[in-house]
C-alpha cells in the first residue's frame, strides 16, 4: 500500500513537472498528437476509429472527474465546460450523432489532425488555469 | 576511521563548495557574456562579401514567444512557432540585400540561479543582407509596451530621406481587445492588448508616414476594433479574422518584392502575400483558413460606425471571461451589417474540414465577438 502511494505520488510529481514546463495546455495537445500518430500508424479502419473514440472518451472522463472533485477554481468552470463541450462535439462528429454525419473512413487521419490543430490554435479553449490543466493531465495519466 | 570519515566529508564539502563556486562563476560569466553581447557583433566578412545595394525596403518584425507556442505538424513533429518564425524572418533579412530589417524576439523572462534577472528580448538588426547587431534587451513593463523596441529601432536605423517601402509584422497569440493581463506567460501581471499594439506601431512610425503594409499574424486579427486601431498607422493590413494556426503566415512572398513595381501598388503585393499565405495554410491545416487584406482608407467608411458599435459590445463583455465569449463572422450579426462592409476588404476563405462550420462558404472579412450561446 505504501509502495503504491509512493509510486502514485511520484507519478503525480513527474506529471506536474512535465505539464508545468509545457504550460499545461501543451500536454493536452501532446496527448491528441500521440492519438493522431497512433491513428496514422494503423491501416485498420476499425482500429483507427476506436483509437480516436477511446482517446476522446478518456480526456472527457478526466475532465469530468476533475470538475466533480471541487478542486477546479470557480473562474475555471466556464473554460472547463467549453473544453468539455468541444470534446463532446468531436465525439458526436466521429460517431455521427447530434446532427453530424459520421466522419468517413478515408477522413479519419485528417480528423485526427483536426483534433490536434483545433486545440493548438484555439488557445481560447484552454482558458482554464494551470492548476486545472495539471489536474486534468494527472487524472488522465492515472486512468490510462 | 572517524578521522578518515571527517577528512572525507571535509574533502567532499570542499569539492562541493568548489563546485558551487564554479557554478556561480560560470553563471556570472554567462551573465556578463550576455551583457557583453550588448556590444555590436559585426559580421565583417559577410559585409565585405556582399555589395551594398540601395536600401528600398524596411521591415520590423515583432515575434512574441512568451507563451505556449508549441504546435505539431501532420507528421506529429513538435515545433516552436516563435523559433520557426524567427528563422523565417532571418532568412528574409539575409536574402533581401535591398532592405533594412529589425527583428525583436520577445522571450519569457528568466532568472539566472533563480536570482539574477536575464534579458527577455533579443534584437537583431540587418542591413543589406548582413547582420549589423545582435543584442539581448529588457522589455518594458510600463504602459508603453514597445518602449524598448522603439528605442532600439531609433538607435540603429539608418537615417535617410530616400523613400522606402515599410513593413511591420507581428506574430503571436490572439491579442486581447481589452485588459490583456496574462498575455505574457512568464509575467502574467504585464498586460498587452490591441491598444498597446496600436500605440507601439505608432511609436515606430514616429512623426513620419504610415507603414505601407502591416501583417498581423494572430488569431482574430480582423475585428472592427483591431483594424480601426491599426488603420491610422498602415496603408494596408493583412490579418486573419478567424483562427490562425501557429504555423502562421508564410513569409516567402517577401522574396518577390519586385511584384510591388509590377503590380504597381502595395495593395497588389499584399493580395499576393495573402494568397501565398492562404494556399500554404490551406494545404497544412484542417481547420478554417481566413486571410483578409484591408485597405485602411477604403475600409474607414465601414469602420466609422462598426467600431463604435463594436466598442459598445466589448464594454458589455468586460465581465465575461474569455470562455464565455465566442467569435463569429460579423455578417451573421445584423448590428454589424452596415454600408461599406465589403469596401476595401479582400477575403480568402476556406471552411474548416470538420466541425459545425464546415458548410460555411463565405466570410465577410470581419469577425465580431458576442456572448457565447448557451
Amino acid at each position: 500500500m505504501m509502495a503504491r502511494t509512493f509510486l502514485g505520488a511520484l507519478i503525480v510529481l513527474f506529471a506536474m513537472t512535465q505539464a508545468a514546463s509545457a504550460g499545461g495546455g501543451g500536454e493536452i495537445s501532446k496527448y491528441f498528437n500521440n492519438t493522431s500518430r497512433e491513428v496514422k500508424a494503423t491501416n485498420n479502419l476499425v482500429q483507427k476509429r476506436d483509437i480516436l473514440r477511446t482517446s476522446l472518451e478518456s480526456m472527457t472522463s478526466a475532465l469530468d472527474r476533475v470538475e466533480r472533485s471541487n478542486l477546479v477554481p470557480a473562474e475555471d468552470r466556464a473554460g472547463a465546460k467549453l473544453l468539455r463541450t468541444t470534446l463532446q462535439e468531436r465525439q458526436d462528429e466521429l460517431g455521427g450523432k447530434n446532427g453530424f454525419q459520421p466522419v468517413a473512413n478515408d477522413q479519419l487521419n485528417s480528423f485526427s489532425d483536426y483534433l490536434v490543430q483545433d486545440l493548438q490554435q484555439a488557445d481560447r479553449y484552454i482558458t482554464v488555469s494551470l492548476v486545472t490543466l495539471l489536474l486534468i493531465v494527472i487524472v488522465l495519466i492515472l486512468i490510462l | 576511521m572517524q578521522q578518515q570519515r571527517k577528512k572525507y566529508l571535509a574533502g567532499s564539502a570542499q569539492r562541493l563548495s568548489g563546485g558551487f563556486l564554479l557554478i556561480v562563476c560560470a553563471g556570472f560569466a554567462l551573465f556578463f557574456s550576455a551583457c557583453g553581447s550588448m556590444t555590436l557583433h559585426f559580421d565583417e566578412e559577410a559585409k565585405a562579401a556582399k555589395p551594398a545595394s540601395p536600401t528600398r525596403f524596411s521591415f520590423v518584425f515583432i515575434i512574441h514567444g512568451d507563451g505556449d507556442y508549441i504546435y505539431h505538424d501532420s507528421q506529429g513533429q513538435a515545433h516552436r512557432a516563435d523559433a520557426r518564425t524567427l528563422h523565417a524572418a532571418r532568412l528574409v533579412a539575409q536574402r533581401r540585400t535591398d532592405a533594412e530589417v529589425f527583428i525583436f524576439h520577445q522571450r519569457p523572462s528568466a532568472k539566472l540561479l533563480y536570482v539574477i534577472p536575464l534579458p527577455d528580448g533579443d534584437f537583431l538588426h540587418y542591413r543589406n543582407g548582413v547582420l549589423q547587431a545582435r543584442r539581448p534587451y529588457w522589455r518594458s513593463s510600463g504602459t508603453a509596451r514597445f518602449e524598448a523596441e522603439t528605442a532600439l529601432y531609433a538607435e540603429y536605423r539608418t537615417a535617410t530621406d530616400a523613400k522606402r517601402t515599410k513593413f511591420f509584422l507581428y506574430f503571436g497569440h490572439e491579442i486581447p481587445e481589452f485588459d490583456g493581463k496574462g498575455y505574457d506567460a512568464s509575467t502574467p501581471e504585464r498586460a498587452f492588448n490591441v491598444r498597446d499594439l496600436s500605440a507601439g506601431v505608432k511609436s515606430f512610425t514616429g512623426d513620419s508616414t504610415r507603414f505601407d503594409m502591416l501583417v498581423l499574424s494572430t488569431c482574430y486579427g480582423g475585428t472592427p476594433h483591431t483594424i480601426a486601431a491599426l488603420a491610422p498607422y498602415s496603408r494596408t493590413i493583412v490579418a486573419s479574422p478567424g483562427n490562425l494556426h501557429l504555423s502562421y503566415f508564410d513569409l516567402r512572398a517577401f522574396g518577390r518584392l519586385h511584384l510591388l513595381s509590377e503590380r504597381n501598388s502595395v495593395q497588389g503585393f499584399a493580395r499576393y502575400f495573402a494568397r501565398q499565405a492562404f494556399e500554404r495554410l490551406s494545404k497544412k491545416v484542417q481547420t478554417a483558413v481566413t486571410v483578409a487584406v484591408y485597405e485602411s482608407d477604403r475600409a474607414r467608411i465601414y469602420l466609422g460606425e462598426a467600431d463604435s458599435r463594436y466598442t459598445q459590445r466589448l464594454a458589455s463583455l468586460k465581465d465575461h471571461g474569455p470562455a464565455a465569449v465566442e467569435y463569429v463572422d460579423c455578417a451573421e450579426e445584423k448590428k454589424f451589417v452596415l454600408p461599406g462592409m465589403s469596401d476595401g476588404v479582400s477575403v480568402l476563405f476556406r471552411p474548416s474540414r470538420f466541425g459545425r462550420a464546415k458548410n460555411k462558404f463565405r466570410h465577410s472579412g470581419w469577425q465580431c465577438c458576442r456572448p457565447l450561446a448557451q
